[in-house]
């Protein structure tokens, strides 16, 4: 049947805040390759890795034959390094990065720059004069000034210069995405046309103008009601996430009230923070040879400025004390999310939770590549939530399961369920629990471990058939890890997880103090003028500490 | 125009002058041509070898889609490809047939379109032995029993309560109902033509859909292609139809020449130049989701390179660029072209906060009636035909992907050389050209409005 998500969202900047939010909304596009030789069913993947001396983190694989060549840059700043005041400014930067520089997509920058002094300190008065409650009158004033000076930047403009410059050389798309732990802009183009990206991408990143800054943050509010306030899932993920961490910034959401004040100044102040080429990783896959484009990358991308070392983040997550438990009014049919405090990705017990998430759910526990295996939802028909609660219980309709929302720091293992008519929340919570239960008492079978294992690394093997998904799983698992081959030891290591492991850790994490569970259901017609707004958190029952 | 900005580009960076300007150079991409072979029953099959990864993806595509739902049975082919899917085949019940599969880390997937199925099987290229024979068993021995009927069909009644749920999938899904709502493309499933489908409507209907006449298989990845031809024929060369009721949805479900016709009839009632207005389930959102268009020409049409390039027109230059770009009315906003056998729709959509729905529906249809009408410039109709051609490169951005396209274009019925000469016949159109096409195909004044959002927000009533 027709399915909007297979339309085109076309040559946009696209924030996937939540992997799992992409799963259930329109995932990114993705992909993979090697031309490596073949060691049982992963194959071993010649990575060419360098650093320049600006400090940028450069991986190359080559993969002759194949007509294009994937460009990923990673950067490590995403919504956990926001405060309280720049909640949003990631997402802000990746959409204002497409906005051109001091040479593109401008007809007269210095003349651009005056106007936009005026544009900022217009725009700062007409935010505080709506946050303070003035004048219609003086507000009006304000905003047609404001559209006045936006006139008069636009006639200096070279509407899309950058971007377009990047279509007509036969880019796919020319996009970014905004996540936990990583901001990222990919294209994959002719591999002929390498050297244009190239030299595009470096005066984008190190000269880049922040400009039409009020139009792109209405257009990021629009964004935010899309897939967050008017979406079910997006307003299931969020009550979610800001429940079950109470300390760690991956709590965080680009919440509208921090949006609509968010000004070009903070933007800046977060590029010269974070964006730096000692801050990134840049990934390329397809028909390129490495000694031929490293001297193409050291000429173009050699220019990005080093700068200090970002801050970091030392907040942990205090352990949990007491099951949270949040119920959701939206008018939509009900979802369930349970979710447990994990480590992060690099920790020693990561292969086992991924292989107890592939058993249960199908897929894996490693963020943004494992968002790519979320494609292939037919992956799941042989886990046990599928084939008992789906198909023999007929408790639920979908299930989905995975890490969430990064992977740098610990994280969550995320299950969302809903329930299939006549069944009800509670009925489907208690045969997921009874699920997660029987796999903390009973060991798993060495052949259901096997399967588990044997479907996970596939399902990484098709990512990696697309040139995207390959500069995906390497340049990210470099962002956030440091090191592309913590992908491969990843793999390595799926394969010494033993029954009793998955035991372990099903005991070790699966336990009600470190549980969240968010049910999200239509409000019950008597209380309904007196509930919140669609999408807000109307109650909090806790039945443990928060 | 591209070197004149690569020049700037160049010219103008900060840090040391480059020592050569970057060559404007032309897309290097030559279509790859996949082998073509008939099993002795006449199915087609495309293959091409491709050892970049020691995996292998095998599709089965039937000439049959949802609009060949019988009436009062919407969702009759959904259900059925998922009872296929999931109800085990040969010996094996639904267990064991996943244990298998997944025991050879194997992946049949499943994708029921308007006007064709498909089934695919990927697999590790060490299992694909294996995993093929499962595959033939699935499509020429599905149990199809009872209780997985009854699971699909269920699966189905509660995915339809939960369209509701998304703003665009609900406005997508009523603008296709109204639009062709006296074809079978407006078919949808209902909870109550849901129920009346059993084990006996299914059996019947793979019986007479699923068979030799209908498909078409294709074939990539690390194989050898006289090899994998012979277990193909082994596996599916000696499939005879089931029936002679076996036939394509085309003929089942035949439309008039009137029904055919480019932006076809009017829902009743509606005078032509009007819109058709109308809101759809209200929901108290915080953004209005709209789609407006109408119906549009076959998808083994001639104009359609012509049409891919005024859609980019329409997308990038004008709802991209000013919808969003300019005005930050909208994150998402673009033209769309379903191409369909009998005739698609064209279709614009975009989603705005509430207040302003009507702002934004005027501003699109004022681009709308420009593209239509021709007026456009010469740079806009370069820049699309460049991005068009150029993009070209990525529909065979994977072998598997490469190899349905020639599938496709055949099923399609399209000329032999359609994939080859595609972009020689868009860097061929001149603005002449798209003018005459745009002035042939959109219809600004024949259009469909569906709404999803919250009336008393809405603001103004979108009139043109």
């Amino acid at each position: 049947m027709l399915s909007p998500l297979k339309f085109r969202f076309v040559h946009r900047p696209v924030i996937v805040t939540f992997l799992l939010l992409a799963a259930w909304g329109a995932a990114p596009a993705a992909t993979a390759g090697s031309n490596a030789s073949s060691s049982g069913t992963w194959p071993r993947l010649q990575v060419h890795s360098t650093m320049l001396d600006n400090g940028l983190e450069v991986l190359v694989l080559e993969r002759p034959g194949s007509p294009t060549v994937a460009c990923y840059l990673h950067f490590r700043v995403g919504t956990a390094d926001e405060g309280p005041a720049t909640l949003g400014l990631s997402h802000m930067l990746e959409h204002l990065l497409f906005k051109g520089s001091r040479h593109l997509n401008t007809r007269d920058y210095h003349k651009e720059a005056d106007i936009m002094e005026e544009i900022d300190r217009v725009g700062v008065a007409l935010d505080r004069a709506r946050g303070e409650g003035a004048e219609e009158e003086k507000i009006r004033a304000l905003q047609a000034e404001l559209e006045e000076l936006k006139k008069s930047q636009h006639q200096l403009l070279i509407k899309d210069e950058f971007e377009s410059l990047l279509l007509r050389a036969g880019a796919d798309t020319v996009n970014g995405t905004t996540w936990a732990d990583a901001t990222n802009y990919f294209s994959t183009l002719p591999a002929n046309q390498l050297e244009l990206w190239l030299a595009a991408m470096a005066d984008q990143m190190g000269h880049a103008v922040l400009r039409e800054f009020y139009q792109e943050r209405d257009v990021v509010m629009e964004e935010r009601r899309l897939r967050l306030e008017d979406d079910p899932q997006g307003v299931l993920i969020e009550a979610l996430t800001s429940t079950a961490f109470i300390a760690h910034p991956y709590r965080n959401s680009d919440w509208m009230s921090v949006l609509k004040r968010l000004t070009r100044e903070d933007a800046q102040r977060h590029y010269e923070t974070y964006y730096g080429a000692n801050n990134a990783v840049l990934a390329l896959v397809g028909d390129v040879r490495f000694e031929e484009v490293l001297p193409l990358i050291k000429k173009y991308m050699g220019r990005l400025p080093k700068r200090p070392a970002p801050p970091e983040i030392h907040i942990e997550e205090p352990a949990q004390r007491g099951e949270r438990r949040v119920q959701v009014y939206f008018d939509a049919e009900p979802a369930l999310a349970i979710a447990y405090h994990v480590p992060g990705l690099t920790h020693e017990d990561e292969p086992a939770l991924a292989l107890l998430s592939a058993l249960l759910g199908g897929h894996g526990t490693a963020g943004l590549f494992e968002s790519a295996a979320l494609e292939y939802p037919e992956a799941t028909r042989w886990s046990r939530l599928y084939r008992r609660l789906i198909e023999k219980q007929g408790l639920a309709q979908e299930i989905l399961m995975g890490g969430h929302p990064g992977d740098r720091y610990a994280r969550l293992l995320v299950l969302l369920v809903q329930p299939r008519a006549p069944h009800d929340l509670a009925d489907l919570e208690r045969g997921v629990l009874d699920q997660l239960d029987e796999l903390k008492r009973r060991r798993v079978s060495p052949e259901e471990l096997d399967r588990a294992r044997r479907n996970l690394i596939a399902l990484y093997l098709r990512i990696l058939e697309r040139n995207m998904g390959a500069a995906w799983m390497i340049g990210y698992t470099q962002g956030v890890s440091n090191d592309w081959r913590t992908l491969e030891r990843y793999i390595d290591a799926l394969g010494t997880v033993e029954p009793t492991d998955v035991q372990r850790v099903a005991r070790t994490y699966l336990r009600e103090h470190n549980r969240t569970v968010v049910w999200r259901s239509a409000a019950p017609d008597r209380d309904e003028d007196e509930l919140l707004g669609g999408g807000e958190t109307a109650a909090l029952q806790g039945k443990g500490s928060r | 125009m591209i070197r004149g900005i690569l020049l700037l580009l160049l010219t103008m960076f900060a840090a040391p002058p480059l020592p050569e300007p970057i060559e404007d150079k032309p897309v290097r991409f030559e279509v790859p041509k996949p082998r073509r072979a008939v099993l002795p029953n006449g199915v087609v099959v495309h293959m091409m070898e491709d050892r970049t990864l020691p995996t292998i993806e095998i599709s089965a595509i039937f000439d049959v889609g949802t609009a060949a739902d019988p009436d009062g049975l919407g969702g009759l082919v959904e259900v059925t490809a998922e009872a296929v899917r999931s109800g085990g085949a040969g010996e094996r019940d639904g267990d064991s047939f996943e244990a298998a599969l997944a025991d050879l880390a194997a992946l049949i997937e499943l994708d029921a379109g308007v006007d064709i199925t498909r089934f695919s099987v990927w697999s590790p290229a060490q299992s694909m032995g294996g995993a093929l024979a499962l595959f033939a068993d699935l499509l020429r021995r599905p149990r199809l029993a009872g209780a997985s009927v009854r699971t699909a069909r269920e699966r189905r009644a509660e995915a339809l309560r939960r369209e509701n749920d998304d703003p665009a999938t609900l406005a997508f899904r009523e603008f296709t109902r109204e639009l062709f709502h006296d074809h079978p493309y407006g078919n949808w499933p209902t909870e109550a033509g849901l129920k009346k489908i059993g084990r006996g409507q299914v059996r019947e209907f793979h019986g007479a859909h699923y068979g030799p006449a209908s498909l078409t298989l294709t074939a990539a990845g690390d194989f050898d292609a006289d090899e994998l031809l012979d277990r193909l024929k082994s596996l599916f060369g000696d499939w005879e139809p089931d029936s002679p009721a076996e036939t394509a949805v085309s003929d089942s479900k035949a439309v008039t020449g009137e029904d055919r016709r480019e932006g076809g009839a009017p829902p009743d009632g509606a005078n032509v130049t009007d819109w058709v207005e109308r809101t759809v389930v209200p929901r108290a959102l915080s953004q209005s989701t709209f789609v407006f268009g109408h119906r549009g020409p076959s998808w083994d049409h001639p104009d359609l390179p012509a049409l891919d390039v005024l859609l980019e027109i329409l997308s990038y230059y004008r709802y991209f660029l000013d919808v969003r770009d300019n005005r930050g009315l909208a994150y998402a906003a673009f033209g769309y072209f379903d191409e369909r056998r009998q005739g698609g729709f064209f279709a614009s959509f975009a989603g705005t906060r509430a207040e302003s729905t009507g702002e934004t529906i005027a501003l699109m249809r004022r681009h709308l009636n420009e593209v239509a009408a021709g007026k456009f410039t010469d740079e806009e109709a370069q820049g699309a035909r460049r991005f068009v051609s150029a993009s070209f490169v990525h529909r065979f951005g994977t072998s598997a992907r490469a190899v349905r396209e020639f599938a496709t274009a055949e099923i399609r019925g399209l000329p032999p050389d359609w994939l080859t000469g595609y972009t020689r016949r868009v860097e061929a159109l001149r603005p002449d050209d798209l003018r005459r096409v745009a002035r042939e195909h959109l219809h600004p004044d024949n259009l469909l409005l569906v709404i999803v959002g919250d009336p008393e927000l809405i603001d103004p009533a979108p009139r043109p």
